[in-house]
């Protein structure tokens, strides 16, 4: 399947302006939706999402005319949703520019909107929002309520319940969003995505709770979700899109890469306009220095090749080896996971260092030799026993079971393996990691035996691999 | 664009969907448009679009009450170039089995059907195109670009000659065909970022035969 996991920034809007709900309450405004939706494409959104707040009770006109100016701005599709009520709601807003309309409370009352809305514009038009919250039942079980009125009014009905239903009534798509994790940043609510997954067939976009990179690689992997939406995350600039898109590309899944203006490294400045910059020689792999950039900064680095810094001490921008002569030469630079760092990778013309040193961290304290990790890991064997197995196949044998279920099959238990080890490195114990870990190289090592890939192959990789993947060649 | 001062696309309006995003998309790209139920101005177009998002019978049906199918078929006998958007991608082909079975304008052999389970549907969103020939319409999109999808049915039984793009979702189907004067896309151009702009601006380029 090369269809990509869809990223979807979402706009909390009011009054055409945009707000940020946290767990539906305390409101702030924060910015005009057609600059931030059209930032959010540029940055490589899939999609954007606007959902109303104020509509249930307010007019409609401020809501259509908003559409027509994010419709005007923007060439990717985009949903609009809150206090849609009816077929003639939903018109207004398709009329205007939106691609798809969702309906959340009007849908719960009466679900055959679903029905008529599906019929006049089509399934794929038609998303049902669906607000999940885990309430006590008589009997003290949690039980996943759906929730209506922007999650605040508990109805008598299963998340799953009407999942089903809304699906069977013609919903082109289920934007799930637990009321539980939503501004939590723990995460998405795997559980409440996994219920669902098994009741519906239809897309399901994953809402609430995302705080982590990794999170939304896991409601995909995990809860099965066939699309990730966040609002404050992005709109608090916690996290790019484009990092968002990276981590999942990490972790396997297929997502469409940012358009071409955005592959331009956009690096996460601080508050002071700031970002740290590792400096380090290409050749010789030696960490050289570590300073500080601005925008004008990386600017004139990739105009010039040459890199720049910015001195907080000065308060101005300057050439490394301006007085010096050391120039050091840019071959690439790279951004880090969460974007607020940036590496230089260089050729000196001399010393990084103003002592004259070669690197600034010549003053060494070493651990090694109290350091307890001194037997390392050795995969020879496991391969080796791996390997024996698909030649000599053993009855009963897990790792035969493997070879037979296929390429896709180990493929998926990798997965799932990596997930869990990354599960347990931030809620388990070191011995819970490395257990995860190790089941994780055990099915690495059957996938790649699987392909033919011998340990060597991956041995001259690793050998191969001193720089950075994400470079950017200026 | 270099050649002509000014392009004139003729956008056939037939009273179904949301047609302003293809008109911006066109009007982006420098292009005047003309959306018109105006049949003697469908009928002389050079370069026609036929969109569509909604049910294929309401839609043939629209166009057979007005008058345009038989506007439509003039101009491509003509030479005009058409390209059909979304639903008017699947018009293109002989009959669409979406609720019961309905002819359509059978310029292009093919019928559309629903996608066949255990694949989910809607076909919703960023898919890649998979190239099988450059004819004009796909040039310098390189093979694995993402584009837009949303949609329930696709074509199939198609004349491998006329697939110019397929795309895979639960096995291949024609994303793009281009049978002579003929071209269409099953996927959203005016939503689909770079790559739609330079999907239409190809059209704009090359017009008419």
């Amino acid at each position: 399947m090369t269809l990509a996991v869809r990223v979807i920034p979402c706009l909390d809007v009011a009054d055409g302006r945009v707000v940020k709900g946290v767990s539906f309450e305390n409101l702030r405004d924060a910015g005009d939706p057609v600059e931030a939706a059209t930032r959010y494409e540029a940055e490589g959104a899939d999609e954007v999402a606007f959902l109303d707040i104020a509509a249930a009770h307010e007019k409609r006109g401020t809501l259509v005319e908003l559409v027509g100016r994010v419709a005007e701005a923007l060439s990717i599709p985009f949903t609009v949703g809150g206090g849609v009520r009816s077929v003639e709601d939903a018109d207004a807003l398709l009329r205007a520019g939106a691609d798809r309309v969702t309906v959340n409370t009007a849908a719960v009352e009466d679900p055959s909107l679903i029905t008529r809305l599906a019929e006049q514009f089509g399934a794929q038009c038609v998303v049902v929002a669906i607000d999940g919250k885990r309430v006590r039942d008589p009997n003290g079980l949690a039980v996943m309520r759906v929730m209506t009125h922007g999650g605040r009014c508990p109805v008598d009905r299963t998340v799953t319940s009407w999942a089903a239903a809304a699906a069977a009534a013609g919903a082109g798509e289920i934007l799930l969003t637990s009321v539980d994790a939503d501004g939590s940043q723990a995460g998405f609510d795997l559980e409440m995505l996994r219920a669902v997954r098994s009741t519906v067939d239809v897309p399901i976009v994953a809402s609430g709770g995302a705080g982590h990179l990794d999170d939304f690689a896991k409601a995909v992997l995990i809860g099965g979700a066939d699309a990730v939406l966040a609002a404050s995350v992005f709109h608090d600039r916690i996290f790019t899109v484009g990092a968002v898109k990276e981590a999942m590309r990490r972790a396997g899944l297929p997502v469409r890469p940012a358009p071409a203006r955005a592959r331009t490294l956009l690096p996460r400045y601080d508050q002071n306009g700031l970002v740290p910059v590792i400096m380090r020689d290409v050749t010789t792999g030696t960490v050289l220095t570590l300073a500080w950039a601005n925008a004008d900064a990386i600017a004139k680095t990739r105009e010039t090749g040459l890199a720049h810094f910015y001195s907080r001490s000065r308060q101005a921008l300057w050439l490394k080896g301006e007085t010096s002569g050391n120039v050091q030469r840019v071959a690439g630079i790279s951004l880090d996971c969460d974007d607020d760092a940036v590496l230089y990778d260089v050729r000196p013309s001399g010393p990084a260092c103003h002592t004259g040193a070669e690197s600034c961290f010549t003053r060494v304290e070493s651990f090694e030799a109290v350091s307890g990790d001194a037997d390392g890991l050795d995969l020879t064997e496991l391969f080796a026993v791996v390997k024996n197995r698909k030649e000599s196949p053993v009855a009963g044998s897990y790792t035969n079971k493997l070879f037979d279920d296929g390429i896709a099959r180990i493929a998926q238990k990798v997965g799932e393996e990596a997930v869990e080890t990354a599960l347990a490195s931030v809620t388990g114990d070191g011995n819970a990691l490395a257990g995860e870990a190790a089941d994780l190289l055990y099915h690495l090592a059957v996938l790649l035996t699987a392909r033919g890939v011998g340990p060597g192959d991956v041995a001259a990789k690793l050998a191969g691999r001193r720089g950075a993947t994400r470079r950017e060649k200026p | 664009m270099n050649e002509v001062p000014t392009t004139t696309v003729t956008l056939v309006d037939y009273g179904v969907g949301n047609t302003a995003s293809v008109i911006r998309a066109f009007r982006r790209l420098g292009a005047d448009v003309d959306f018109t139920a105006d049949l003697d101005r469908v009928a002389e177009a050079r370069r026609l679009v036929l969109p569509g998002v909604a049910a294929f019978a309401p839609a043939m049906n629209r166009l057979l009450e007005t008058g345009l199918e038989s506007a439509v078929r003039a101009a491509v006998k003509r030479g005009g170039r058409l390209l059909g958007l979304c639903l008017g991608f699947q018009l293109l082909f002989e009959e669409s089995e979406e609720h019961g079975i309905h002819r359509g304008l059978g310029l292009v052999p093919g019928r559309v059907r629903a996608f066949q389970g255990g694949v989910r549907t809607p076909h919703v969103g960023w898919n890649q195109l998979l190239a099988r020939r450059s004819d004009g319409f796909t040039e310098g999109l390189p093979d694995g670009s993402y584009v837009y999808f949303v949609h329930s049915y696709r074509p199939e039984g198609t004349d491998a000659a006329d697939v110019a793009a397929a795309c895979d979702h639960g096995g291949e189907f024609p994303a793009i065909v281009q049978r002579g004067n003929v071209w269409g896309c099953q996927f959203h151009p005016e939503k689909s970022s770079e790559n739609g702009r330079l999907l239409l601006s190809n059209f704009l380029k090359h017009g008419a035969t």
